[in-house]
Formats: C-alpha cells, sequence, structure tokens
C-alpha cells in the first residue's frame, strides 16, 4: 500500500508535464539548434512570464469553479490605459501599480455580475469581453503612439545580469509569492473549498462571494501586471494587444492539470503549462513549419493532455475503488 | 449521566406550504446517546439542522451549555460545541484530510508580519484525534481516495477538532458494511463514555435498540415522546411512530384481476440488490413499501434498464424478456414514471403536448421528418380529459401547472406510450390533497381498463389504501409480502424495520 501511495503521488500530471517539455526541448535542440539562440530564449522568457503570471490569475478563478473569457479584452483596456499614463512620462514605478489597480476594478466587476447578480461566470465575462471592446474604439482611435523612453524602459533597459529580461524577475516575484499564498494563507484554502463544493464551503461558514469577488480581484491585478509587460514592449500601443490571449491562460491553466470543474489545481503545473504553450510558437517557427499552424498544434496539445489525464483518472478511479473496500473492511476490524 | 447540555423548548419550524416542525421539545444529558426517531418525512434530521445552524426555527428556544443560543450556520454552531455529523457527507474530495479537518479554523503562526498556516500544529493536533478513535488515516490522503467509512471517521474527527461536547450523528450507518458500523459503535461508546452528549438520528430499530440510552420519538413533525429504552419495546416504538389514524378515503375499484402478466425471477445487482423475485397480475395495483434507500426505485429503474442489465430473469406475458436501455422497456410496455418529476420526468420549459409527444415524435411525423402540430394537439387535449389536466389548451407551459397537475402531465405521458406496464415512483409526493385524491382515482380507473401497475410509495396509508399486495423492501432484498386483506401498517413497519439476523433466524 505505501509503495504504492510512493509511486502515485510521484507520477502525477506535472510529472508527465515536464517529462514532455524535456522531451520536446531535446528534440528541438537536434532539429532545430537555432532554437537555442540568444535572442530566441530571452523573447520565450518574456512571453512566457507574461503568460504565467495572467494563467496564475486564471487558474485562482479556474479552481474556484469559474471562469474568465474576458481577459485578453481587459489587457486591451489596460495597455492603452497604461499607455496613456506613459505618455505623459510617469516611470515604470508608477505604471505597474495603476495597471494592477485598473485591472482589479475591471475584473472585480466580473466577479461582481457573477455573485451579485448571478450572471454564470461564461456569461457575465463574454458580455464585459463585448464591453471593454466596444469601450476600446471610443478611448483612442487605433493606437497611442510615438510613447517616451521612460515607457519601453522595461523592455529594453532593465535587464538582469545585462540580458535576461526584467519581466523575468516580476515573473519569478509573483510565483514564489503565488506559492507561498496557495499553501499557507486561509483565504487559498477557501478557494478550493468553493470549487469542491460550494454549499459544504457555505456550511463550513465561508463566504462564498465575497471570496469570489476577492479572487476576481487578485486576478486581475496580475492581468494588470501581463498587461503592462505588454504595453511596454514597444513605442506603440494599439487597441487589440490582448486579444485572443485569454484562450492562451486558460490553455495553460488545464495543460497545468487544473480541472475545469474547479477544486483542484497547483501552480507548478501552470507553470509547466505556461511555458508549454510560450514556447509553442517560436519553435515551430524555427522547425521551418508555417507559423499558420500555431494555433492548431496548441489546440492539439490541450485535446490530447485533457485525454491523457482524463484516462488516467479513470484508471487511477478503479484501483483506488479496490483499494479502499480492502482498506475499509482491515480498518474496521 | 450528568447535566443537562442541550434543551430544545417548543420549536417550530415552517417551510413555504408545509409545517416541518410543530412545538418539539428534547434535551440531551452529557454522557449518554440519546437517539430521535421517526418515519421518513418525520422531521428527524430538519430537526437537527434546526439545532446546529443550517435552518433557523420560526419560534422555541435552545439551550446549549446553559446559554441560549440561536445559530446561524454551522460554524457558530461548532464553536459553541456543538458538531453535526451530515447524513450525505460535506467533505471536499479534492482536498486532503488535514485540510478538510481543520478548514474555516486553519491553526496559524506568525511568520515575520504574516499570519500563515501552521501545519505542523495541526498535523499534532490531528494524530491526537486519530489517537482517541483509536484509528489510522493518511493525513494527505485526497478525500475522494478514500471510502464511506474513513470519510465518516475525518468527519468525526473534523468534529473533534472543535473540541465539542455534543455531536449530532444523522442516519450514520446508511452506506456502511456491518464490520464498519460495528466499529463506528465502539467510537460513539467511547465518546460518551468520555462525557460527550450523542444525538444519533436513526430508524433502525436494531441499533437503537444496541446502542442509545434514552430515545425520542417525533411523528409529522411533532413530539411524541420519550423514553429510556430499557423501559420500552420494538412494538411500544412503532407505535408511536405510526401513531396516526386511517382516516383518508381511498377510491380504489373492484377490479377482475387477471393472469401472471410480470415476472421477475432471482433478480441481483452487485451492492444494491439481491435475489429478489416478484410478480404482478394483469389489471392489479402491486404496493412497493420500505424505508428510504431500501432499494425500490434502484430496483424500478434496473429494471427499466436504466443502469445497465443486472443479473435475473424476467418474463412478460410469458415470454421471457431481455431489457438492456429504457428504450427497449418502452417497446414491450413497460413505462416508468420517476419520481423526480423535475429532473427525470418533465421538461418544464416546453408544453404539455411537447413533453406527452417527446418519447415517440416518431408517431407524431408529418413528411419527411416535420412534427404533425394538429396531431400533437389533439392527443394532448384528449389527455387534459381524460386524465383531467387543469390547463386551458395542450400547448400551455409545463412550468406554469402546479405540482398535481404536473404530475398528471408525466403520467399522460406515460399513458400514450400504450403500455402493457405502469410503474408510478412516489405518484403523489409533493402534491396537494385534492390533486392526491384525484391521481388516485386515475390509477383506480386505469386498472379497470386492464392496464398492470406497480407502485412505489413512502406513504402507507396511501399502498394499503390502494394496492392488491404491496411488497416490502430492506436494504435491497424483498422482506414480505402482504395481501390486501391482512395488511395494516404495523405489520409493515415490523417487516422494514426488521434486522437481517432476525430475518435469518426466523
Amino acid at each position: 500500500m505505501n509503495e504504492k501511495k510512493k509511486k502515485a503521488s510521484f507520477l502525477t500530471t506535472e510529472f508527465y508535464l515536464a517529462l514532455f517539455l524535456i522531451l520536446v526541448l531535446a528534440f528541438l535542440g537536434v532539429a532545430a539548434r537555432d532554437f537555442y539562440s540568444i535572442n530566441n530564449i530571452m523573447s520565450l522568457l518574456n512571453t512566457f512570464s507574461y503568460i504565467l503570471i495572467s494563467a496564475i490569475g486564471m487558474n485562482m478563478i479556474i479552481i474556484t469553479s469559474n471562469i474568465d473569457v474576458s481577459t485578453g479584452a481587459l489587457i486591451s483596456v489596460v495597455c492603452l490605459f497604461t499607455a496613456a499614463i506613459g505618455k505623459t512620462g510617469v516611470p515604470f514605478a508608477g505604471l505597474l501599480p495603476a495597471a494592477m489597480l485598473m485591472g482589479a476594478v475591471l475584473s472585480t466587476m466580473n466577479g461582481l455580475f457573477i455573485t451579485k447578480m448571478k450572471i454564470p461566470a461564461i456569461v457575465a465575462t463574454l458580455a464585459t469581453t463585448q464591453i471593454f471592446q466596444g469601450v476600446l474604439p471610443l478611448l483612442v482611435e487605433g493606437s497611442i503612439y510615438d510613447l517616451p523612453a521612460s515607457f519601453t524602459w522595461l523592455a529594453f533597459d532593465a535587464k538582469v545580469f545585462g540580458i535576461i529580461p526584467a519581466s523575468v524577475l516580476i515573473c519569478l516575484i509573483v510565483t514564489v509569492i503565488a506559492l507561498i499564498f496557495m499553501k499557507y494563507s486561509k483565504f487559498s484554502k477557501k478557494i478550493y473549498a468553493i470549487g469542491n463544493n460550494a454549499k459544504g464551503a457555505r456550511l463550513a461558514g465561508v463566504n462564498v462571494n465575497k471570496t469570489i469577488v476577492i479572487t476576481y480581484a487578485i486576478a486581475g491585478a496580475l492581468f494588470g501586471i501581463s498587461a503592462v509587460i505588454i504595453a511596454t514592449a514597444g513605442q506603440r500601443v494599439t487597441n487589440t494587444m490582448g486579444t485572443g490571449l485569454e484562450m492562451t491562460f486558460i490553455a495553460a491553466v488545464v495543460l497545468g492539470g487544473t480541472s475545469t470543474a474547479g477544486g483542484s489545481g497547483k501552480i507548478i503545473g501552470t507553470v509547466i503549462g505556461a511555458f508549454i504553450l510560450a514556447m509553442i510558437a517560436p519553435a515551430i517557427n524555427y522547425l521551418g513549419i508555417s507559423p499558420n499552424w500555431s494555433d492548431a498544434v496548441k489546440g492539439a496539445i490541450i485535446i490530447i493532455s485533457v485525454v491523457v489525464s482524463g484516462a488516467k483518472y479513470l484508471k487511477k478511479k478503479r484501483v483506488i475503488h479496490k483499494g479502499s473496500t480492502v482498506e475499509a473492511g482491515g480498518g474496521a476490524s | 449521566m450528568g447535566q443537562t447540555i442541550l434543551e430544545l423548548h417548543d420549536i417550530v419550524k415552517t417551510f413555504p406550504g408545509v409545517l416541518a416542525l410543530n412545538g418539539i421539545n428534547f434535551n440531551l444529558l452529557s454522557g449518554e446517546i440519546h437517539a430521535i426517531c421517526g418515519e421518513n418525512g418525520a422531521g428527524k434530521s430538519t430537526l437537527m439542522k434546526v439545532v446546529c445552524g443550517v435552518h433557523e426555527a420560526d419560534s422555541g428556544t435552545m439551550i446549549v451549555n446553559g446559554k441560549q443560543e440561536n445559530f446561524s450556520n454551522p460554524m457558530e454552531a461548532y464553536e459553541k460545541g456543538v458538531s453535526i455529523i451530515f447524513q450525505e457527507t460535506s467533505l471536499f474530495e479534492e482536498m486532503t484530510v488535514l485540510d478538510n479537518m481543520f478548514l474555516g479554523h486553519e491553526m496559524t503562526k506568525k511568520a515575520g508580519p504574516l499570519q500563515i498556516i501552521d501545519y505542523g500544529a495541526m498535523r499534532r493536533e490531528a494524530e491526537k484525534i486519530f489517537q482517541r478513535l483509536n484509528t489510522k488515516i493518511h493525513m494527505d490522503a485526497q478525500i475522494k481516495t478514500l471510502g464511506m467509512a474513513q470519510k465518516q471517521m475525518v468527519e468525526i474527527a473534523k468534529a473533534l477538532t472543535f473540541d465539542a461536547n455534543i455531536i449530532i450523528f444523522d442516519e450514520p450507518t446508511a452506506s456502511l458494511t456491518q464490520r464498519e458500523v460495528t466499529a463506528l459503535f465502539q467510537i460513539i461508546n467511547d465518546l460518551k463514555a468520555s462525557g460527550l452528549g450523542i444525538v444519533y438520528i436513526s430508524h433502525r430499530m436494531e441499533e437503537i435498540f444496541e446502542l442509545c440510552d434514552r430515545v425520542t420519538v417525533i411523528r409529522d413533525g411533532q413530539y411524541i415522546s420519550t423514553k429510556n429504552i430499557a423501559e420500552t419495546s420494538k412494538d411500544d416504538l412503532v407505535a408511536d411512530m405510526v401513531g396516526r389514524k386511517m382516516g383518508s378515503y381511498y377510491p380504489k375499484s373492484e377490479t377482475k384481476i387477471g393472469e401472471e402478466i410480470f415476472h421477475v425471477e432471482g433478480y441481483y445487482d452487485e451492492g444494491f440488490l439481491e435475489d429478489i423475485s416478484f410478480y404482478v397480475r394483469r389489471g392489479e395495483i402491486l404496493g412497493f413499501a420500505g424505508l428510504a434507500g431500501a432499494g425500490r426505485t434502484e430496483l424500478m429503474e434496473s429494471i427499466c434498464g436504466f443502469t445497465g442489465r443486472a443479473a435475473g430473469t424476467m418474463w412478460l406475458e410469458g415470454k421471457p424478456l431481455e431489457i438492456k436501455n429504457y428504450k427497449q422497456a418502452m417497446e414491450n410496455g413497460i413505462v416508468y414514471v420517476s419520481e423526480d418529476r423535475g429532473k427525470y420526468g418533465l421538461i418544464v420549459d416546453m408544453t404539455i403536448q411537447q413533453n406527452i409527444s417527446l418519447p415517440q415524435l416518431e408517431r407524431f411525423k408529418k413528411g419527411p421528418g416535420f412534427l404533425d402540430e394538429k396531431k400533437e394537439s389533439e392527443k394532448g387535449r384528449e389527455y387534459i380529459e381524460e386524465v383531467g389536466i387543469k390547463a386551458p389548451s395542450p400547448d400551455f407551459l409545463v412550468a406554469n401547472l402546479s405540482g398535481g397537475n404536473q404530475q398528471k402531465v408525466s403520467v399522460s405521458k406515460a399513458l400514450a406510450l400504450d403500455p402493457k406496464l405502469l410503474i408510478l415512483d412516489e405518484p403523489t409526493r409533493g402534491v396537494d390533497v385534492n390533486a392526491k385524491a384525484e391521481i388516485h382515482k386515475i390509477i383506480s380507473e386505469l386498472t379497470q381498463k386492464g392496464l398492470t401497475i406497480i407502485m412505489i410509495s413512502s406513504e402507507l396509508p396511501e399502498l394499503i389504501g390502494m394496492c392488491d399486495r404491496i411488497y416490502v423492501m430492506k436494504d435491497g432484498y424483498i422482506a414480505g409480502c402482504f395481501d390486501r386483506e391482512d395488511v395494516t401498517q404495523e405489520k409493515i413497519l415490523t417487516v422494514a424495520l426488521e434486522s437481517k439476523k432476525e430475518r435469518q433466524e426466523g
């Protein structure tokens, strides 16, 4: 029994994902050596950073058994907002908190629609997607351009050891905080409890609605961080900077082993999931395949991973069913 | 036995349209196990949900450990020393045992400016509790990997993390094996010996007599009696539980009962049903009695092919019958009307006629796959008249009908399939008195037309009033059979409550 348990705790979704990742990286080392050029790796790390930061927020939302499909549009709005402030010469130290606040406010709106007005999360966030996208052309026609050097400081000047993009450092800080938060905070237990069994959580004295709204707010702040990284990458910010990103975030979360039914999911899985998704486009590029394939490949990887983890789950369930009867009988004797 | 730790006076609780509890009195001493017993729907569980703050009482007082209290959620109750172990477990499947035990009141420690969860302290506390319960459960195991008995153990351990001195068990043995029950009783007795007061809700006589010190009977939401176990007998308790007189009138008309039409032999489904044999004759109303969870619905659903094929043989009109799914059952003339109208019976956002035609759209076809709405409407009108559905037209939304009329639509839908055997599961649950009488009349008329009916009901007077014969089920087997002439409520209850051991001996 004990041996079995050890084996089971070792062969997790995260383990298989990491294995897959290593295999692909090794394959790329042979088939597309240019993939490992410094330029490509640094650009990949930057993409990975903003995907992971948002995916952590999305992961929390999905654990509560909700969803957010408005993230892409929300990031577009925050990008423009950041650019508008940045145009006046506000430095990065001011842009980051402003964007986080803006993201949190917009995401809190989603949370309130879902809890106070009892609109299903997918419907509420579909509606806010339209609202965000509808507001964008009203704010700015096309784009904000000729942004000052203070705006693009993060992308061009802030390098760790003179080479690694500073966004990686932000991502590292966010991830470490998230890891600690999800393990050691009372709040995280509430998030998991709600996703497992909302009625049970209520019976245990958890304020379900409040917890969901706060979760959306935290996620929104994280979306805001991603928006800053995306917006400050160039001197021009258009009003479609975030379009479609929500699918990448959701994909990273699902790929990382979080159940869309809610109640389970780990940050580590999301880290690997985000890395795989960040890697697909450049990998395809360096393998000499048409970039038009990258979305299809993303889709295929998600389907395969969900099917594989589903099959594993079924098998596990069967084994456990047998085991538990034996164990229960033994415990009673 | 010590002082009074829980007192209830004149507790009243109403739900919309139902008086669930009407003046309940109850008291619990420290170091005793006090049973609450009553029939299905007597209000046992509701009472305990009031005590622990899931429901709020309309009036009455509750005194816990000497102080008057009124809890608004179970967490408050836990903190004041009252723990409840729910019938359906309230655990979080994907989370660990440890997380479940301390959810909502995790132990914390200071780490710099932050309050973080102190897993070490929680582990030590859990270790102590498991030792007290003399049990071993892996603290990091997810709940979904545990068996029922272990889940229950986690619930008990959770209750003890609060230092509770009152623990309520709501039908804890419903899904346990005999060995697990013995182990559970040992634990309950240990808890009692350490001075806790235990409330034990059950309708299993043998358990109450084995385990408890006193017993309070409630019936139809009313307080009936409190007795010392040593000074009472099973018959006394059954009499208290039944109590009411047969007042209502049942329009059972004499029908000519014909030959055997449906026969089941040696029906068996691992874990649910064991060795069930019964038959029903043409024009007969056959009743199935039993307590909740006795396996009546499971048996009928299995026969109709909902749950896959179980072992056993069936004959319909003398010919062997094989049913793999419900469609086959319908084609053979066996139609089932579910106890849960909303979930399985009707699509309430569709009209009466649409609901009736839904199982057999083939018959309402016009041209290459269009729906003949005129024919559908005629059929709907026909049943509105025949069954007496109170609706202005057949294209009236089912959602806008009363419970009784919805039930009539359910029956119409079944009748439109021209069944030979109609299985009605709790046909009058949740309908008012008048609709109930009308449904009884419809059932009676149908049998006069030669239809055969199997009826499951938890209301004994209804079964006794309507049925020609009644089978009594318990724990997935048929525990007895009575003819119309010599059945009484007491006889049925005695069989339904009898333990397996007694059955084998007798």
